[in-house]
């Protein structure tokens, strides 16, 4: 992560050390790569509800995190699940967010 | 120590509310609604209640505004009055649940993301409301 946007993010949250962010940051990506997995699975077995719980879920501890590119992927995802959109579409989604990750 | 009821089902964002509360007061940690109701009752029977629950709205087994309208509910069968029942803090990602929040007996909530320093000045004016009447 640029070393300025950690620093206005860090400024955001108040007195949370960096250290404890990073670690917050580290499971973040841990996690949010198996409901990646976890939301793709669930539309293919057309669990829509479950894969929207999953991206909700994802989508607020990007939000908390202040990640705000990833939290807007996020949304986007979560609203083509809403959307019922195809496994395709939303397994396409998944793997740009997965590379965002990565990036982290 | 202040007793805090955290609850979310996200790992994260129970370890984001953790840090921020964990030099000012005991966490403990409930990952949906119904494990929520479980901790509050076993605390409440064990005398031991909570002085504040965080509740995430949006959860799988069973939701926040679910939890939150069963503790009530609870209270309300134990004789435990409005001004003395545990305070609960919603945490929700959407505006428009704030009425629902409040229906289902919500004291206060704060939007996603949770803003530390103000989540905690709201958590003492909940949690010392009693004091300071």
């Amino acid at each position: 992560m640029d070393r300025d946007v950690k620093l206005r993010i860090l400024n955001e949250l108040g007195d949370l050390p960096v250290s404890v962010y990073d670690g917050l940051v580290e499971k973040f990506v841990l996690i949010s790569g198996e409901q990646l997995v976890g939301i793709v699975q669930n539309v293919g077995c057309g669990d829509y509800d479950g894969a929207a719980q999953k991206a909700h879920s994802m989508k607020g501890a990007a939000a908390n995190l202040r990640l705000h590119w990833i939290f807007e992927k996020v949304r986007e995802m979560e609203d083509d699940i809403k959307r019922h959109l195809p496994q395709a579409v939303i397994a396409e989604k998944a793997d740009a967010l997965s590379q965002l990750l990565k990036k982290i | 120590m202040k007793r805090i009821l955290i609850v979310d089902d996200n790992f994260v964002n129970r370890s984001y509310l953790e840090e921020i509360f964990h030099d000012k007061a005991k966490c403990l940690i409930a990952v949906n609604g119904a494990e929520a109701f479980m901790a509050f009752s076993n605390a409440f029977e064990g005398k031991r209640p909570f002085d504040l629950i965080l509740i995430d709205m949006e959860m799988p087994v069973m939701n926040g505004l679910d939890a939150v309208a069963h503790i009530r509910e609870y209270e309300r069968l134990a004789g435990i009055d409005v001004a003395h029942r545990v305070p609960i803090i919603a945490i929700t990602a959407h505006e428009e649940q704030f009425t629902k929040c409040f229906e289902a007996g919500c004291d206060q909530y704060v939007l996603k993301p949770v803003n530390p320093p103000a989540l905690v000045r709201m958590s003492n004016e909940l949690m010392n409301r009693d004091l300071e009447e």
